[in-house]
């Protein structure tokens, strides 16, 4: 397998409204996707963008901060924010080519690939990798959107 | 201030041949920058390339691993021993407005502005006032990264 690009970092907040107040005001950012609740994972995401360009203040294209508020807090970000209340970053997201194949090579390596493939935030196939398996980070794969990028 | 790109993500690692072993040979990784040592922080830095726009100029992984036990990762390191994430680093235009701005919001700067691993000035912010993340700014280099 060949390294993707790093679709995402996800970080948990309590609070989504601050944290996309604090993402506009305080570090400037120009777009921030619309909320919506992922009923799957029992969250409440929006994507802030940033650029891919050195300097090119205000674009988007770049790597994503992906922000994560528990709609449970028995959820699993629920229960990462009760050890980490004011949250922080949570997972970092590869892109891939074909779920299937990513899914039998970390198998393959024998990394812990928790559960079946499932739509993610993005409407397209992700799953996530153990991270005692992943140097302490919690690893998402996700099949890159196609004529995206 | 306007949000500048992710220039990378930051990973403490407790062995960097063990990490560079699963960034190449699990992860994939094709483009390792050699070893950088920041002595003032007594720490050993590898960045790993990623693709974006069909190059390798996407957001950067930093390994880092501390060469002291006293190095500014060591207390990270002794709360998650496996390693994990550890800072955010965002690019700015100018260094020091970036200082005056957090400043003014109220964010705590730790220390003054420096070389970081890029060779570029450099601040971090206290994780505490950023909503749990540990942010590094960096000034957009000028030239192409080394």
């Amino acid at each position: 397998m060949k390294l993707g690009r790093l679709n995402h970092v996800g970080v948990a907040t309590p609070d989504l409204d601050a944290a996309i107040a604090f993402y506009k005001d305080v570090m400037g950012a120009a777009v921030v996707t619309e909320p919506f609740v992922l009923e799957s994972q029992k969250v409440r995401v929006c994507f802030v963008e940033t650029p891919q360009e050195s300097g090119a203040l205000g674009t988007t294209g770049g790597t994503q901060i992906e922000l994560l508020e528990p709609t449970d807090p028995d959820s699993a970000v629920g229960k990462w924010l009760a050890k980490n209340p004011l949250g922080g970053q949570h997972h970092i997201c590869y892109e891939v080519e074909d779920i299937a194949e990513a899914k039998a090579w970390f198998e393959g390596q024998g990394k812990r690939v928790l559960g079946e493939p499932r739509i993610g935030a993005h409407g397209t196939m992700i799953f996530f990798v153990h991270p005692k398996d992943m140097g302490g980070q919690l690893t998402e794969i996700m099949e890159r959107p196609k004529g995206a990028h | 201030m306007q949000l500048g790109r992710l220039n990378h993500v930051g990973i403490a690692v407790p062995d960097m041949e063990a990490a560079l072993a699963h960034w190449t040979g699990v992860m994939g990784a094709t483009h390792v920058h050699e070893p950088i040592v920041i002595e003032r922080a007594g720490i050993l830095i590898r960045f790993v390339d990623t693709p974006a726009g069909g190059a390798m100029n996407g957001t950067q992984v930093e390994l880092i691993q501390p060469l002291r036990a006293d190095s500014t990762v060591s207390p990270f390191l002794a709360e998650n021993p496996g390693g994990g994430q550890h800072h955010l680093c965002f690019e700015v235009p100018d260094i020091h407005e970036a200082k005056a701005w957090f400043e003014a919001q109220g964010k705590r700067v730790l220390g003054e502005p420096r070389p970081g691993a890029h060779g570029h000035p450099i601040f971090f912010v206290h994780g505490d006032d950023m909503g749990g993340i540990l942010t590094e700014i960096l000034e957009t280099p000028k030239e192409p990264q080394p």
